[in-house]
């Protein structure tokens, strides 16, 4: 086969490209630290990245609102708490008015029940960040109220759920948790068949020491000792939602440990092999280089011209 | 002296042969490096034998022809080959475009800002009467609908800029090396004519390099007729068409279905953005649908508006939807829509999956496009090397061989030299012989 001047020339060249290609690219995965800069390097890889950051991106969102669960449902236990305890001390009032004797003492334990009153009332609009959190969903503004005449209590509020995504969906059933006491379930309850209201039974009380009621007075003891009870209750729930909130945040920060892992296995460079590679392909290319060089001053014209160099 | 003259001429001949030989090895050497260039060949026949008592004698040896040394059939191959590159590597180009103008790396382009639109609505879900996280919603909603209508238009523009023109001045350029192929045809037959029919080897290297140059921009098949003349032929989707016909010259039109060369490459470059374009009008529509109902169905008002059939193009955010529906009925809506990011939709052009698997597959099939027209880039152009090199070997000039040629011709020509030098003398010699009178 005829070799001829042009033909030496364009497979050289062809060769000195394809190595330079290859050394430029292996450069870059080396600089960036990721194996693809687009799609076209990897197309199925750069797929899956996309789809495990989707994740990525939601698990911290649904972090976001397990957060501000957990936050809602430590101000709601912290209130049931201090509720509760109000609630006892009412009811030691009412087992010490039992053996009052005298106005004045009557007059001194219903004070503190007036007292007792206004601290439940707060308690029922306590706020956590801007929201009322005993307002079912109309949170911007205080659900409470009570007329001291009547003892009429007045809820603003409404009976919906406060729910936010706590996991991501399977298909398309959500997956929330609904996170507030509402109003009602703060307040009504029974006692002896009747249905009753905690903060209106606490009125109750102070008006039956400032009535010298005493049959009223030992009812309430009752009546505050179910309505003791009921808070608890409600207590336990939230205790365990809490509960469950928080093991709901450890399972969620597993999966995105998981998916950070396998995002960097799809896209990091493994720096030992590529720079062994790079360094294979540069030693390549050098060769062909000095191959390149010898080759061009081998010709016949050379020789007979008496320019012609030894190799 | 009738022997002594005619061995003068047969010495004058190899002076003038040799000559002519050298001068074909000169041009040969000035021509080493075009590729477009088939080295010519002085051919030499012997003179007719002249009779004598002791039998024939040779009367020495002339160039009859000067041909050209070239293959037909590997010059087709190797154009079939340029082409097939040019089609590749100018499909990858515009692909390579197209990929960053659309690029998506989920942290980055469309899922960024859909990742942020579906996270307004989580956070909105905790206080759904909170202004800021209201204004927060509106926000992303605006930035979706302004990050998927700058995707739609800088593919747009690939389009109706970059490509469009690049196809006019491709079928300008093609045209006028077909004009020029006709018209070698007529000069080639021509030259040809004067000389009584040698080879117009000039005119005809000129022609194949104008082929070649074609061969680039579209498919070229040709075929020669005994005049000398081609008949060059391109592909369309429905079989060959012909372009070069004797001397006249059928020019190409945009609206030709060429399926190769360097305008196949540029037409189906537009039909691969077309189906991007129309993919990203389909995700678009359903995330808009989707989203609308949802918001709708809480009491709420539409969150997105899109024309049908331009979707991408034309998709805006309102910006009072969260104005009228109760606390309760937003809390729905903003966990309905934070969770359309996993439901699996059934989308227009029958894929099913979630919004981000949509925008995922749609970078898939551009860096699969791509990655596929490199390969092939790569593929045919090392085919086109090999055949460029089996071509330059039949008609490629090869330095060594004209050097050793020519210190052949030398050697002929210093040794015919003699030949005259001797005759001359012994001519001299012949004359001297009679005294002058």
């Amino acid at each position: 086969m005829r070799i001829t001047l042009t033909m030496e020339n364009s497979q050289t060249q062809l060769d000195l490209n394809n190595d330079q290609e290859q050394i430029s690219q292996l450069s870059q995965t080396i600089a960036s630290g990721v194996k693809f800069s687009s799609p076209s390097d990897d197309p199925y890889a750069w797929g899956q990245c996309m789809n495990v950051q989707q994740g990525v991106q939601e698990y911290k969102s649904i972090q976001s609102n397990l957060t501000f669960a957990t936050g809602w449902e430590q101000t709601t236990s912290s209130a049931l708490t201090q509720l509760s305890d109000l609630i006892s001390q009412a009811k030691q009032v009412a087992i010490s008015a039992t053996s009052a004797t005298g106005t004045a003492e009557s007059a001194a334990y219903a004070s503190e029940v007036n007292t007792i009153v206004q601290q439940v009332l707060n308690l029922a609009n306590t706020q956590y960040g801007d929201q009322y959190i005993f307002a079912g969903s109309v949170t911007s503004k205080s659900p409470f109220s009570i007329d001291s005449s009547t003892g009429v209590v007045t809820y603003d509020g409404d009976p919906n759920s406060i729910s936010v995504r706590t996991d991501i969906a399977d298909g398309s059933s959500y997956n929330t948790s609904s996170i507030n006491v509402t109003g009602s379930d703060l307040f009504t309850y029974t006692s002896g068949g009747n249905t009753l209201n905690v903060l209106n039974q606490i009125w109750q009380l102070q008006q039956a020491l400032e009535n010298g009621d005493s049959t009223a007075v030992t009812n309430s003891i009752t009546t505050l000792s179910d309505a003791f009870d009921h808070i608890n209750d409600e207590s336990a729930i939230v205790g365990a939602n809490l509960s469950e909130l928080n093991t709901q945040k450890s399972a969620i920060s597993v999966f995105q440990t998981n998916d950070q892992s396998i995002l960097s296995n799809l896209q990091d460079t493994n720096m030992a092999q590529a720079t062994t590679q790079l360094q294979q392909m540069q030693t390549a290319y050098q060769a062909a280089l000095d191959v390149t060089n010898i080759l061009d001053n081998v010709n016949l014209a050379s020789y007979l011209t008496g320019s012609g160099t030894t190799a | 002296m009738a022997g002594l003259s005619l061995t003068l001429n047969t010495a004058e001949q190899s002076l003038l042969n040799t000559q002519t030989e050298l001068q074909v090895s000169s041009n040969n050497i000035s021509n080493a490096s075009n590729t477009w260039y088939a080295r010519e060949v002085a051919d030499q026949t012997a003179n007719p034998d002249v009779e004598r008592t002791y039998g024939w004698l040779g009367t020495g040896a002339s160039v009859s022809q000067i041909t050209q040394v070239r293959n037909q059939y590997l010059e087709g191959q190797l154009m079939n080959a340029n082409s097939d590159y040019s089609l590749y590597s100018g499909l990858a180009s515009q692909l390579q475009s197209i990929q960053s103008a659309a690029s998506d790396s989920g942290t980055s382009g469309i899922s960024e800002a859909l990742g942020t639109f579906w996270n307004a609505w989580d956070t909105l879900s905790q206080d759904p009467s909170d202004v800021s996280s209201q204004s927060a919603v509106y926000q992303a909603a605006q930035n979706v609908a302004s990050t998927i209508q700058s995707t739609y238009s800088r593919l747009n523009e690939i389009g109706t800029n970059e490509i469009s023109g690049q196809i006019q001045d491709t079928v300008n350029q093609a045209n006028s090396l077909i004009d020029q192929i006709a018209q070698l045809n007529t000069s080639i037959v021509q030259a040809q004519a004067e000389t009584g029919g040698d080879e117009a080897n000039g005119l005809i290297d000129q022609r194949y390099k104008a082929m070649d140059s074609l061969s680039q921009l579209i498919p070229v098949s040709f075929s020669t007729a005994a005049n000398g003349m081609v008949t060059v032929t391109t592909n369309v989707t429905s079989g060959p068409a012909t372009i070069v016909s004797g001397g006249t010259a059928t020019p190409i039109t945009t609206s030709w279905t060429i399926t190769g060369g360097q305008l196949g490459g540029l037409l189906q470059a537009q039909t691969d953005l077309d189906g991007y374009m129309s993919q990203l009008n389909t995700f678009t529509s359903s995330l808009v649908s989707e989203v609308n109902y949802l918001s709708t169905t809480n009491g709420g008002k539409d969150v997105f508006s899109d024309t049908a059939g331009q979707e991408a193009s034309t998709i805006n955010a309102y910006t009072t939807f969260l104005k009228g529906p109760t606390s309760a009925q937003l809390s729905s809506a903003a966990v309905s829509i934070a969770n359309l990011q996993d439901v699996s939709l059934n989308f227009s052009d029958g894929t099913t999956g979630t919004l981000e698997n949509y925008l995922s597959k749609i970078q898939e099939d551009i860096g699969r496009d791509v990655q596929q027209a490199n390969t092939n880039a790569s593929d045919s152009q090392a085919l086109q090397t090999q055949l460029q090199s089996q071509q330059q070997s039949v008609s490629g000039v090869s330095i060594d061989e004209e050097m050793v040629h020519i210190i052949q011709y030398q050697q002929v020509y210093q040794a015919a030299a003699k030949v005259v030098e001797t005759t001359s003398s012994l001519m001299n010699t012949a004359i001297s012989m009679v005294p002058a009178a």
